[in-house]
């Protein structure tokens, strides 16, 4: 009797729990797609756009519904999740960062795209330059929709005003930065740099520096699946010297030693407010102009675009950046998916997107859309495109630990915990021992 | 005289702390809500009085109409009540064998429950998403609520044993000479005598499960899944920090967890500390 | 040893048992608590066993070929600058709050025990900073930490420390304790409440019979009050060493463990190592240890409660 009373019980409690989930369960939706994307996310690119993109998906896909949860909010979490979750299918197609590219193919996590490149009629109209950086161990793994080179944008008015020369290395950088400093009594900072641990910013500002100091040598180099460490003690003591003499504690210094340790989100809303006369930069700085009204004078009148400065004694480079759009290789739908990836970075669409957000488009005949002229803002384009031929990409490492590294010694040097010397033979080492525990 | 004195001074100092708690404790919660009403502008202009005109509706207007906020309030929703519907299910009935019967290794199980509170978190994500992933549960209410169930439990069942053990068992004793089988003396006689508790359990779950962020970053992959607090998250990581925007997710999503507790906070105490109070 | 735990984790007394049916009702004591055995086991003591386990391999998230590696994360550890201030820090961290939070829910009791006209609308509204998610809580405090227009920056430039404008949780100085504040404005008001709930239970009685052999308030604190709400304060303080050590959310959310390694605590340590160097294995010794030290800090604190009850 008992037992059977038992057996009720647990039946009963089975149908209760399974009750309510019966009922919240989702219905089995059409075939849907899911991309995940931070620009649509952290609204780099403006959400008028991407209602209009969700609009246009509807047509041009109509067979698809595709998600509008575009993933989480940092290009970190982004990578965290999808390599742990990727063999789930979801998402199909994903944006990144050419770093997060590398990591994922290390993991085998997304579709080589050749075969279906090679037979769309329009893959003639991408810019080699930009696809060249997605080819690892010969195969095409995204495709580009958006690159650019960091320069260096800075207040002309203020350089006017006060007769001043646009610095041109490393020396006068740091020279010009604190008489502006002086000039303004710290109302504006001359110079603004990311030291933020984990910002991924901050990695890409250290590793322009460093290309310079190593005339463009790639910090690593693959071959035949091996990494080779190229950087020297030497080389990154220069660079790291350089942090050191931007906020060095003179009366002006070059910059507010209340930012050290910040990010893109200082840097950005920082400039756009008239806190720093100079920063390295790329054209997404232009989607600011919604700003406020100081924020659209002082990036429409005020603002100039040139050449990053560079250590005289190495040469002028800049870091290149090329945003790919990946497929899932465990994408339940590869046929979708390659649709959704080819309306993504189709000619109208990739041009809009990089009108709202700034950036320039990896197409030709999107680059050659009249949108950009009427927008005006083509001089902008142009005052990065001038920088691609200076550009070195990433090497297809695991860069999360490296860039981690670089910081660390930056933020060592910054807050005079180190000497230049010491940080760098300690992020000499740190990366060093990184290679043998065959963590990179 | 000496005594009117001192019952002055001690109320004066009692109010001393009142207003000090107030300021620190409330005054950024009001100023959350103040500036949830403010217009980006009026924030950048670093004054705390705005003008009248630089008041809006505008933020509550984009976060209900522009992004997909309802949804992922809805979402939170639906799994907050369903962790803790799951939970006091679990607990009131685990809680209730703890309490009354003898059972073999029942430390070793308390003990058991509890030392998977000393681990991080962090580190129990990653086979606890295989474990979601390979029972089909991810992207699902159910595996998000499965997740987060692990977070409650310990809490209430501990909670909830301590309230039972206050039951005097003589209650339960009278009512199984009068017949009644287990669930029966569960049902007539410490869930009636046990409510108090019972709804500060659910309350405590709902809480935990409506602020999780780990799980559900983990578990949830699209709409169906994220919740309001993912959102606030992703509104404060946008490359242009809307302040207004996100001071109204923050606000959105604080009301409801604020509105339970004005239902609860009478009981709230009584049962977070029925184990505690006892000699 | 495990009864002491477990005593002191239900800090009450044990039921009395009517010995008939016995057997019967051991069985029913099993089913009852088989639900809540079997979700805690597969969500969380699989979890746990498997992240032990990972803590003896070389597992990386990014490499095939997970292998047994003996001690070597452990003795990796050693020589692990950063592992060491994160412990350094995660351990001052605990004590600092615990201690302000105790000591600060005291006081608030205290002043909520008077019965003054006001007490009971604010007893009603100050928990709710306890109720609120800790990303909500989060942003609003970076919020208020913002150069320029957060609340605090406003008010320092307003008393005219205009120099001192700056994003409080970017200066390294002012990181771990600005996170430290987060903590005790989410807990003071529970334990405030928690302490005032016992002490309300004190019989009356008491403090009449000391009033009557001339006890002044300070006697009557130290006699009555502190030792009648001895035991909400071993179980607040329990928990609460357990839940700040553990804690990542705060930190995590706030500052990432930076600026430099300033609020760098073991839990956001260990997220870094599985989630920035993907070196889960050495991630995992490093939760083991966490564990092992909560473990010998609970052992410990349970044995000297229990020795003090009896005594």
């Amino acid at each position: 009797m008992c037992k059977k009373k038992w057996i009720l019980i647990g039946l009963s409690a089975v149908l209760f729990i399974s009750g309510p989930f019966g009922l919240i369960s989702e219905g089995i939706a059409k075939k849907s797609l899911s991309f995940w994307n931070m620009p649509f996310v952290t609204q780099e690119v403006s959400p008028e756009y991407v209602i209009q993109w969700e609009k246009d998906v509807q047509t041009a896909l109509p067979d698809f519904t595709v998600d509008n949860f575009y993933g989480p909010g940092k290009y970190k979490d982004q990578r965290d999740k999808f390599l742990l979750q990727a063999k789930s299918g979801t998402p199909d197609v994903i944006e990144g960062l050419l770093e997060d590219t590398a990591v994922y193919v290390q993991k085998g996590l997304i579709e080589p795209l050749d075969s279906y490149f090679n037979s769309w009629n329009e893959k003639g109209q991408f810019i080699e330059s930009t696809l060249a950086p997605l080819r690892i161990n010969g195969k095409l793994y995204g495709l580009p929709y958006n690159t650019n080179a960091r320069a260096m944008v800075y207040r002309k008015d203020i350089f006017e005003k006060h007769g001043l020369a646009v610095p041109k290395t490393w020396d006068e950088l740091i020279q010009t930065a604190r008489k502006i400093t002086e000039l303004t009594s710290k109302k504006t900072f001359g110079f603004y740099v990311c030291t933020e641990v984990g910002g991924p910013r901050a990695a890409q500002e250290f590793i322009s520096w460093y290309y310079q100091v190593s005339r463009r040598q790639n910090m690593f180099e693959v071959v035949n699946g091996n990494i080779k460490f190229n950087a020297t003690v030497d080389q990154l003591e220069k660079v790291l010297t350089l942090y050191d003499e931007l906020f060095k504690d003179a009366t002006f210094p070059a910059c507010d030693p209340n930012v050290r340790g910040t990010g893109w989100p200082v840097e950005d809303p920082g400039y756009v407010a008239g806190k720093w006369a100079m920063a390295p930069m790329g054209p997404w700085l232009w989607g600011r102009r919604t700003e406020s009204s100081i924020a659209k004078d002082i990036l429409e009148n005020r603002t100039a675009i040139t050449r990053l400065p560079y250590s005289s004694d190495g040469e002028p480079a800049t870091y290149l950046e090329v945003k790919p759009i990946m497929m899932n290789a465990y994408s339940k739908d590869k046929a979708g998916a390659w649709k959704l990836i080819q309306y993504i970075v189709s000619k109208e669409k990739m041009a809009n997107w990089l009108v709202d957000s700034g950036g320039i488009p990896a197409r030709k005949d999107s680059t050659d859309m009249d949108v950009f002229e009427k927008a005006g803002v083509q001089w902008w384009m142009k005052g990065f495109a001038n920088e691609l031929p200076i550009s070195v990409t990433m090497a297809p490492v695991n860069w999360g630990p490296v860039s981690e590294a670089n910081l660390r010694a930056v933020n060592f040097v910054i807050y005079d915990k180190k000497t230049p010397r010491e940080a760098a033979q300690w992020l000499y080492d740190r990366i060093t021992e990184l290679k043998k525990n065959n963590e990179l | 005289m000496s005594k009117v004195r001192r019952k002055l001074g001690v109320a004066i100092s009692a109010y001393t702390v009142v207003i000090v708690s107030m300021i620190f404790f409330i005054l950024p919660m009001v100023w959350i809500i103040y500036c949830s009403f403010r217009t980006q502008a009026s924030i950048f202009t670093g004054k705390v009085i705005s003008h009248l005109n630089e008041f809006t509706l505008e933020n509550y207007e984009t976060i209900l109409s522009v992004t997909d906020y309802p949804t992922y309030f809805f979402n939170s929703f639906k799994i907050a009540l369903s962790v803790s519907l799951l939970s006091l299910i679990c607990s009131i009935v685990g809680a209730y064998g703890l309490s009354r019967f003898r059972i073999k290794g029942k430390n070793a199980i308390i003990m058991g429950i509890f030392s998977t509170q000393m681990f991080p978190q962090v580190l129990l994500i990653i086979p606890m998403y295989l474990i979601v992933f390979s029972l089909q549960m991810l992207d699902s209410v159910i595996g998000v609520v499965l997740g987060q169930l692990i977070l409650v439990l310990p809490f209430s069942i501990w909670m909830l044993k301590g309230y039972f053990d206050n039951i005097p068992v003589a209650i339960d004793d009278s009512a199984r000479i009068d017949g009644c089988n287990v669930l029966q003396r569960l049902y007539y006689v410490i869930l009636p005598l046990g409510a108090p508790g019972i709804m500060v359990a659910g309350f405590f779950s709902f809480v935990v499960s409506w602020g999780d962020y780990l799980i559900v970053s983990i578990i949830s992959q699209s709409q169906r899944t994220a919740t309001a607090t993912l959102v606030i998250q992703r509104l404060s990581s946008a490359l242009l920090i809307r302040w207004g925007q996100v001071a109204a997710a923050a606000v959105l999503t604080i009301v409801p967890t604020i509105i339970l507790f004005s239902f609860v906070q009478k009981r709230l105490v009584e049962g977070l500390t029925a184990g505690a109070v006892k000699e | 040893m495990i009864k002491g735990w477990a005593i002191g984790l239900t800090a009450v007394a044990h039921p009395v048992f009517s010995h008939f049916n016995m057997k019967l009702r051991k069985q029913q004591g099993i089913m009852l608590i088989l639900p809540a055995i079997l979700v805690m086991g597969l969500f969380t003591v699989y979890p746990l066993l498997e992240g032990l386990r990972m803590a003896f391999t070389n597992k990386h998230l990014l490499k095939e070929g997970v292998r047994y590696v003996g001690l070597q994360n452990f003795i990796r550890l050693l020589s692990d600058e950063i592992f060491w201030v994160s412990l350094y820090h995660s351990v001052l961290l605990t004590a600092v709050v615990v201690f302000l939070q105790f000591v600060l829910g005291l006081i608030l009791a205290l002043a909520m025990n008077q019965k003054l006209p006001g007490m009971s609308l604010f007893k009603s509204i100050i928990m709710a900073s306890w109720v609120i998610p800790v990303a909500a809580t989060v942003i609003l405090f970076k919020f208020m930490a913002q150069p320029d227009i957060g609340l605090i920056n406003i008010v320092i430039k307003t008393i005219g420390f205009e120099n001192l404008n700056r994003y409080w949780l970017g200066d390294p100085n002012v990181a771990l304790p600005f996170i430290m504040l987060l903590h005790l404005w989410r807990n003071v008001p529970f334990y405030g409440v928690a302490f005032l709930a016992a002490m309300q239970a004190i019989p009356e009685s008491y403090y009449e019979a000391a009033e009557i052999d001339g006890a002044n308030t300070r006697h009557k604190f130290w006699h009555i009050t502190l030792p009648g709400i001895r035991n909400m304060v071993i179980v607040m303080v329990t928990i609460h060493v357990l839940w700040t050590f553990n804690n990542f959310d705060f930190v995590y959310l706030a500052t990432g463990g930076g600026p430099v390694n300033a609020t760098d605590v073991l839990p956001v340590y260990v997220y870094r190592q599985c989630w920035t160097s993907y070196t889960i294995g050495y991630g995992a010794s490093i939760g083991t240890v966490m564990l092992l030290l909560l473990m010998i800090y609970f052992i410990v604190f349970i044995k000297i409660s229990e020795r003090d009850k009896i005594a």
